[in-house]
């Protein structure tokens, strides 16, 4: 293209000053002139004939004026112009969502009807400006004019507005704009849908760039919202956080189109939307279709477990929805725990109840709920009369039927069931393990077999067997043992009174004897001891993981007697509280006693973008742990069904299936405890990292769940949400108009710089007759002066 | 005094129980069920012999706590100090200086977790020498932190019985008093004879009256025995059953349950 295309213009004629004497000079000249003819009014104030006076001053002031301006050199220019043609350009989407339906044909189809439609008026504006023709979508590629139809493609992966008028504006930095005409179905996945959000005008940057072409920019807009049918999951309203087992809501919005109860099938139709927990589904909603364009669905979940958290809102496909690809979105919600929820029931007041009940309630993190049995069976006839007691009813349906999911710890310290119609919520104490939460038995006279436990479904989650007795004292040993620490408990966390290996073993040695304990059958299959009786081998201290959570068993009620004896010159007062809160924080899995924690680099990777996994070790001491081998495994959950039949909530299932991505070799921990690998997920979807680690002869894992997002943006649009053609046009007073206006031409500003292309000089200083002129008048005066007397 | 219907049925149902039921086979370790440990400090140290024992009794029957009936001779310098958190002191003359190790082991058991109950055992007035030993004592072991009294409705007074005046054999004084450390009462004086209230003669009846309330008076000395205890055990477990309700769905963890904290609310990503 050529930029000196120009459109002639009549001739200019100017008279210019050319002298370029200094400042200076020019008012010395005009001061002496000034001075000669103030000398000469007065010199010629003798002469008594005012009329013979005004004829010397006229001839002095003329002659002074010639000579200055002579000494100023005037010339008279004459310049023939043109002015320079500007420029119009012209954008077309080419974008993946130009090939979906317009009202006839492809919106593509519609762009180009629209642009045949305009090529008489085009090519009546190129006779004075210049069309430049472009095609966009994730950049800004120049077309040739004359063939447009052949070069779109309506391929392009994202459609960038506002990163496309920037390099419209670069490219056209140094030209004159006359406008812009952007012919789009107004689907931005760039920076402009994220900056404009709800809002129906530009932001202020975005209004700058619009305005900095100075001219307006007209916006064709091919998209139809009611020719496409579709639904389309287009916002998703979360808090970044939760909290553990604390209602947390979340909202989606799916925008309806094309589909209205007057033209869709009479049967009633439903929207219906499901929601998923890391690919698990969790709940489901239906809503009427009606003709509201966006539909809000609110969900409300408890989260059961701490750490990162992918929730999916998928909305069943109605037929001949255009496309399904945004049948489907995702939030990441980092969930943390408040504080612990912790219910205390007791058997009986004890020493042991109230030391653990004091340690609980020092605990600024802990929130305790406790119940005591207070009475006795019997004790009824002996308490008195009149209601001066301060008992209260044991409130079992309350506790096991409506708050039970709400606690992050259950602690049953000598408990007996039997008396309080608890027997039938063991099952739901045993889901509630199951599914997430922490289960803490303390023995006693009343607990583990001697309470009747034997059987019964809690004892599908605990660490230790137990078996029938023929009476509760059958259930109990009252010799006097000491403590032996495991292997495994040398090990664990949980048993960690000293952080040095060799001073925990001496802490142990040093612990009171355990005053009798309960009988347990052995340990469960999974379930690990950390201590043991020296007689006999009984399991006093044991844990296990069962299914999502976690439990403990604690043979006996001795352990105050830890708090008590560190009085002693042996003793250390802190074993208890280090011992029960190593315990408590180990039995709600706290993050913080991880010694496998694997992390990712971004919060949410971008599908064929390299991000980094790093997996940190630490020794039992939370010291990192160098040269460790870490299996590390890379799984993509399988996509959440769309399909309305499948992944029905509270429908027991299998865990969602996960292909396995990537199983890193050779994978080793540096000095600072970790191990970082690249990973570039194939596509789209929810991912797992898994890391098993064996430290100190434990086995670690740590697993982490992530989303990763799509790289092809156009794929999740069919119909645009937000006014983006509209905001442009109004910002740069430019024109919002559709395929439909083909009678429509829109203004464009004239071209606005001129050139010149001939110009001629006439100097009036240099002319003869100009020193003919000086040399009459200075003829004149001395004639007259002659005359008058004064020579 | 003659026994009442109550009286006897207790004593036969304590005669049962021992020879039904031997003290041992309840035990899981009788070294950690409660019992009394009696501080043995000068000459009147156990002004009602067999008070402790009945004492026990009326919690064993009125209560679910897992009792030994008999009690703990404990020298204030002992070890086994640790292990009895429930410490009982009386007297009914002056007692002796305890030393300075003395002093340091009970101050420690007690700061601990364990519990002090001074009974003025005075035969006709609470005794002023037994009094001013204490008072002594009391300051060795918490400097600066005196006997103050403890308020009417401070939950002591309603651990498990409601009490509306603290009394013991005597009513002398309407409230007991209490050194406070670290939220909870570690040391409580009664000027009131509490342990005379429940000593027993040889036929089961009880020897000293109680005055000027008699009988009446006497239950809410065994009423106060009980709630002792049961806050030593306890605590300010019934100052949280006031808001049991609220503490039980102060979490709002159930979704579509009206009430309860919740999670942040829902913002735009």
């Amino acid at each position: 293209m050529d930029p000196q295309q120009t459109v002639a213009e009549p001739v200019l004629r100017s008279l210019e000053w050319q002298a370029d004497w200094p400042a200076s000079l020019r008012v010395t000249v005009a001061l002496i002139a000034a001075l000669v003819f103030v000398m000469s009014v007065w010199n010629y104030r003798t002469l008594q004939n005012a009329r013979r006076r005004w004829h010397l001053l006229v001839l002095r002031g003329a002659i002074l004026g010639l000579l200055v301006a002579i000494f100023f050199q005037p010339t008279f220019v004459s310049e023939t112009v043109a002015r320079s043609k500007n420029t119009i350009a012209v954008l077309v989407d080419d974008s993946a969502s130009m090939a979906l339906p317009a009202a006839r044909g492809s919106r593509r189809e519609s762009a180009m009807r629209w642009l045949d439609a305009q090529r008489h008026y085009f090519d009546t504006l190129s006779e004075r400006n210049e069309l430049l023709f472009f095609r966009f979508g994730e950049s800004l590629m120049p077309l040739d004019g004359l063939a447009i139809d052949k070069q779109l493609e309506a391929k392009g992966r994202r459609t960038q507005v506002l990163e496309t008028l920037e390099a419209l504006r670069e490219r056209l930095r140094h030209r004159d704009v006359g406008g812009v005409v952007l012919i789009s179905d107004g689907i931005d996945n760039g920076v402009l849908s994220d900056r404009l959000g709800e809002a129906s005008e530009l932001d202020e940057t975005s209004r700058r760039l619009v305005a900095s072409f100075a001219a307006p920019v007209h916006t064709v807009s091919t998209g139809n919202a009611d020719v496409i049918n579709d639904l389309a999951v287009t916002r998703i309203a979360a808090s970044r956080f939760a909290f553990v087992r604390t209602v947390a809501t979340l909202e989606a919005t799916v925008r309806v189109s094309g589909y209205r109860l007057s033209s869709f099938e009479q049967k009633e139709t439903r929207i219906e939307m499901r929601l998923f927990e890391d690919a698990a589904p969790v709940a489901s909603q239906a809503l009427p279709l009606s003709d509201e364009r966006d539909v809000k669905f609110t969900f409300e979940v408890s989260p059961r477990s701490a750490g990162v958290h992918v929730y999916s809102f998928a909305v069943a496909p109605l037929e001949g929805e255009a496309t399904l690809d945004n049948n489907v979105k995702h939030v990441v919600v980092r969930v943390v725990r408040d504080r612990i929820r912790v219910l205390q029931l007791a058997g009986h007041p004890s020493w042991d109840v109230r030391f653990l009940r004091n340690h609980l309630r020092n605990n600024a993190n802990v929130d305790l709920i406790s119940f005591f049995i207070l009475v006795g069976e019997g004790s009824a006839a002996f308490i008195g009369a009149g209601g001066d007691t301060t008992l209260i009813p044991f409130p079992t349906q309350e506790i096991f039927e409506e708050e039970l999911g709400g606690f992050d710890l259950i602690v049953f310290q000598d408990f007996q069931y039997g008396p309080f119609g608890v027997r039938r919520y063991l099952p739901r104490l045993r889901d509630y393990v199951s599914e997430g939460g922490a289960f803490l038995m303390v023995g006693g006279r009343l607990g583990f077999a001697s309470g009747g436990y034997a059987g019964t479904e809690i004892v599908d989650v605990l660490p230790v067997a137990i078996d029938e007795v023929g009476s509760p004292e059958a259930g109990l040993s009252d010799d006097r043992v000491r403590l032996k620490l495991t292997p495994e408990g040398e090990r664990h966390p949980v048993a960690a009174l000293d952080f040095d290996a060799a001073q925990n073993r001496q802490a142990w040695s040093a612990l009171p004897d355990w005053e009798g304990y309960n009988h347990a059958a052995g340990l469960q299959p999974g379930a690990v001891a950390l201590a043991r009786s020296d007689r006999g081998e009984a399991p006093i201290i044991a844990l296990r993981d069962a299914g999502k959570g976690r439990s403990a068993t604690i043979l006996g009620d001795s352990l105050w007697l830890w708090a008590m004896s560190s009085g002693t010159e042996s003793g250390d007062e802190r074993r208890y509280d280090r011992f029960v809160s190593n315990l408590v924080r180990w039995l709600i899995k706290d993050p913080e006693l991880r010694l496998v924690r694997v992390s990712a680099a971004d919060e949410t990777p971008v599908a064929k973008k390299v991000t980094a996994l790093t997996t940190l070790v630490l020794k039992p001491d939370y010291a990192p742990s160098p040269a460790t081998a870490i299996k590390l495994v890379i799984k993509r959950r399988k996509d959440v069904p769309l399909a309305a039949s499948q992944g029905t909530p509270g429908v027991k299932s299998d865990a969602p299936a996960a292909e396995i991505i990537e199983t890193p070799a050779d994978l080793v921990t540096d000095e600072r405890g970790e191990a970082t690998i690249r990973f570039e997920p194939p596509r789209a979807g929810v991912y797992e990292a898994t890391a098993n680690v064996n430290v100190a002869g434990l086995d670690h894992s740590d697993t982490l769940v992530f989303l990763v997002e799509s790289d092809d943006k156009e794929r999740l649009a069919a119909v645009p949400t937000q006014d983006v053609l509209g905001a442009i046009a109004r910002a740069s007073n430019g024109r919002a108009m559709t395929v439909d206006d083909t009678d429509v031409e829109p203004a464009f500003l004239e071209p606005k710089i001129l050139r010149v292309t001939a110009r001629e000089e006439l100097e009036l200083w240099n002319l003869p007759w100009v020193l003919l002129a000086a040399v009459a008048l200075m003829g004149a005066e001395w004639w007259l002066r002659r005359r008058y007397g004064f020579i | 005094m003659t026994p009442t219907r109550r009286d006897l049925l207790r004593m036969a149902l304590a005669a049962m129980g021992a020879l039904v039921l031997p003290e041992s086979a309840e035990a899981l370790g009788d070294r950690t069920r409660f019992r009394f440990g009696h501080l043995r400090i000068g000459p009147g140290w156990d002004p009602h012999p067999g008070a402790l024992g009945t004492w026990a009794q009326e919690l064993r029957l009125r209560t679910s706590i897992d009792v030994r009936i008999d009690r703990e001779e404990l020298g204030p310098g002992d070890k086994a100090l640790f292990r009895h958190p429930f410490l009982v002191w009386t007297g009914d003359r002056e007692t002796p200086r305890l030393g300075d190790r003395d002093i340091e082991r009970l101050r420690r058991v007690l700061s601990l977790g364990g519990f002090l109950f001074i009974d003025n055992g005075g035969r006709t007035q609470p005794s002023a020498q037994f009094e001013a030993s204490v008072r002594a004592e009391v300051e060795r072991l918490f400097p600066q932190r005196p006997l103050k009294p403890i308020p009417i409705d401070h939950v002591l007074h309603r651990s498990f019985y409601r009490i509306d005046r603290p009394l013991g054999r005597r009513a002398t004084k309407s409230q007991l008093e209490g050194v406070e450390l670290d939220r909870r009462y570690v040391v409580v004086y009664s000027s009131n004879d509490l342990l005379g209230a429940y000593q027993r003669d040889r036929f089961g009846g009880f020897e000293l009256e109680a005055a000027p309330g008699g009988e009446a008076q006497r239950e809410q000395a065994f009423r106060l025995g009980i709630n002792l205890v049961l806050y030593a055990l306890c605590l300010d477990y019934k100052d949280d059953q006031t808001h049991v309700n609220h503490l039980l769905k102060k979490r709002r963890w159930r979704p579509g349950s009206p009430s309860g904290s919740k999670s942040p609310p829902p913002e735009e990503p």
